[in-house]
């Protein structure tokens, strides 16, 4: 079992005084659950406040916008307080009721017949406003990751589905890795909030690449001219190769000029190879920084979402699928070329 | 100190500066002398293989792409060629290389998705009248030299979600797996047996199916097999067809929760065994008080899980935490 091993670990910090046993019995009693035990027990939760609150707010709301905002408001009052206590369960309950909080006061927005004329604009506000309130009371980590991205998700719902959801979507990726690269830089109480961000970031810049910039062509070419639809399909490609060439750049700005050199030229060819299936370089820049930071989790998450990528990749019609084969076909050979190619340079340097 | 070993280490720690246990100071002293980010013996092993990896299953895709692609003006020798080529092109590569090296494992998993390619090709060519879950039967059987050749936990995964594909797609054509509002006893059944035989094989012969043994495949089966005996048993207590779901869920966990407690240490199982009695419970609670007014009910049930659940969860928090002793 992993705790196991962490416990060698602490053993290991205690034995070299890193860590006094005071020091190390507080590690023990405040390390994290693991991520499957937090999503159970949050799932249960969940379903738990939804079957308790559900049949009494049904009762007390009916159709009442100030209803739903006071109970929404005292329900997110209860899950603050909750999510200060110590103990999972306490925590998922209040991540639970956090969630059931903030959407009755979407709901209440949704509810203000003077402002439906706004369509999904103003209670995608009221979200946003609610979920980034939300993220800073202290809370666990799962808490702020939800909120955070839930504020991201509305902020995507009030651009809508034009030219600049595909810049969102890049500015998106180039935040989460900015915050992956300087991981070992979080320090302070800000900590929490930077892994939420990073976090939240990585997923909706995996899911706006998996939803697929060609769809959002297709959708385009409705409402735009041809040379405008022309330019901004290009936007994004373009975006995710800088956002690769960027990365890469900054991982190796430590060696040697002919190595940077190469890794450069390396990159543009992936580029040029993948500029129909962007998703990929995003996927790519976005594994670089996750592994640079020493995240597992992330890593295996971001290396999925890459793959299932290759999934939409099949059903998008931005491109024929003999195109997306002599693309996939072209870059599998550069990459295993490139694998060549870097165990050449290592030679013995490199056990394998 | 393997390389995992190594990042496992270090994210470790620098969760633990994050959570406020460690401080800057601190983490500099227990990663000395390394600094918080990978080394280069890192990064060249990570390279190494996530290029073999994603170099194979690109080209594999591209080549079932460009078959699905069914190109009119190719002669079908043509493509067959084309198909059997890739296959041995993979095949013949792995025969080329060091059995178990990263590449080994990545052109066999080219060759397990390539065999795929060829069926379909076959089937679209000739116009056999297969129906998909026979695709899928032949694929799943076809792969399997190669899935055991190259011991990864990436073949083995594929083989997983091809086997689970052909036995959801026989009961959708034969059990109305889908198409009905809900699934069938034999339908259920059936991916729990499938899946229950994957989670023997695994449990006892995991260290010769894997290069490197890991828990990713029991899990996996053993995920599959508690979904469809948990819906079946949920079901069970409104339909007595599927009883037997109900009986078969109540030995799994019998059998399950000691062995994965006490003799195969698998916390994620575990967990999966708990929450699933939580929720077969909550669903019979439902189906006993159905007489009772919705508000009384839902309030009941809410209750009932939010205790049981909490039950489960604070045992569940001691057993981990009995994991360093």
């Amino acid at each position: 079992m992993s705790r196991a091993w962490q416990q060698g670990l602490l053993e290991e910090l205690q034995q070299r005084q890193i860590l006094d046993p005071p020091a190390v019995e507080r590690v023990r009693d405040e390390h994290a659950a693991p991520w499957y035990m937090a999503l159970l027990s949050g799932l249960a939760a969940w379903l738990a406040a939804l079957l308790l609150l559900g049949s009494s707010l049904i009762t007390i709301i009916d159709d009442s916008a100030p209803a739903s905002a006071i109970s929404g408001s005292l329900l997110l009052a209860l899950a603050i307080w909750l999510l200060r206590r110590p103990g999972v369960f306490a925590a998922q309950l209040g991540l639970a009721l956090s969630l059931v909080g903030q959407g009755l006061l979407v709901f209440a927005l949704v509810q203000l017949e003077p402002w439906a004329a706004a369509g999904q604009r103003l209670p995608a506000l009221g979200a946003l406003l609610v979920a980034a309130g939300m993220l800073l009371p202290p809370a666990h980590g799962a808490h702020r990751l939800v909120c955070a991205l839930i504020a991201m998700f509305s902020l995507a719902v009030l651009i809508g589905a034009n030219a600049l959801l595909s810049l969102y979507g890049l500015l998106l990726a180039a935040l989460g890795i900015c915050l992956w690269l300087q991981r070992s830089g979080w320090a302070g109480k800000q900590v929490a909030l930077y892994r939420a961000i990073a976090g939240a970031a990585t997923v909706m810049a995996l899911v706006l690449a998996i939803l697929g910039h060609g769809r959002w062509g297709d959708l385009l070419g409705l409402l735009l001219n041809d040379r405008t639809v022309q330019l901004l399909t290009w936007l994004y490609p373009v975006g995710a190769g800088l956002l690769l060439l960027a990365t890469v750049s900054w991982l190796v700005r430590g060696e040697k000029p002919a190595f940077r050199l190469g890794c450069a030229a390396a990159v543009v060819i992936v580029v040029a190879l993948c500029a129909q299936a962007p998703g990929l370089l995003v996927g790519a820049a976005l594994w670089l920084a996750v592994f640079q930071a020493s995240d597992r989790f992330w890593c295996v998450l971001v290396g999925i979402g890459t793959t299932l990528y290759l999934g939409d990749l099949y059903y998008s019609l931005h491109i024929t699928l003999l195109h997306k084969s002599i693309l996939l076909v072209a870059t599998g050979l550069v990459l295993l070329l490139l694998r060549w190619l870097l165990l050449r340079q290592w030679g013995g340097r490199y056990e394998g | 100190m393997k390389m995992l070993d190594e990042l496992r280490r270090r994210d470790q720690l620098l969760a633990w500066m994050e959570q406020g246990l460690l401080t800057p100071r601190q983490l500099e002293q227990a990663l000395a002398p390394q600094r918080p980010q990978p080394s280069v013996r890192e990064w060249q092993h990570a390279l190494d293989r996530l290029l073999a990896l994603y170099g194979s299953l690109l080209l594999a895709l591209g080549v079932i792409f460009f078959f699905a692609f069914n190109w009119d003006d190719l002669h079908r020798f043509g493509k067959l060629a084309l198909a059997l080529g890739a296959l041995t092109g993979f095949a013949g590569v792995a025969l080329w290389l060091q059995p178990g090296s990263v590449l080994y494992r990545a052109v066999l998993l080219g060759a397990a998705l390539a065999t795929g390619g060829v069926l379909a090709l076959v089937g679209q060519t000739y116009q056999t009248g297969a129906d998909i879950w026979q695709l899928f039967t032949a694929w799943a059987v076809l792969m399997l030299p190669w899935v055991l050749l190259s011991r990864s936990a990436a073949c083995w995964g594929l083989f997983w979600a091809i086997a689970n594909l052909a036995l959801l797609r026989y009961f959708a054509m034969h059990d109305s797996w889908l198409g009905a509002a809900l699934a069938s006893p034999r339908a259920l059944l059936g991916v729990a047996a499938g899946n229950l035989l994957l989670l023997l094989v695994f449990e006892l012969f995991a260290g010769r199916l894997l290069s490197q043994p890991g828990r990713s495949m029991s899990r996996l089966a053993g995920f599959a097999l508690l979904s469809a005996l948990a819906l079946g048993a949920c079901i069970a207590w409104w339909e007595s067809t599927y009883l037997n779901l109900l009986w078969g869920l109540g030995v799994v966990w019998l059998i399950g929760i000691p062995l994965y407690r006490w003799g195969r240490r698998d916390l994620l199982l575990l967990a999966l065994l708990l929450y699933a009695l939580v929720g077969v419970l909550t669903a019979g609670l439902a189906r006993l008080f159905d007489s009772i007014d919705g508000f009384t009910l839902f309030n009941l049930l809410g209750l009932f899980m939010l205790l049981s659940s909490a039950l489960a969860s604070v045992w569940l928090h001691r057993v981990y935490r009995e994991g360093e002793a």
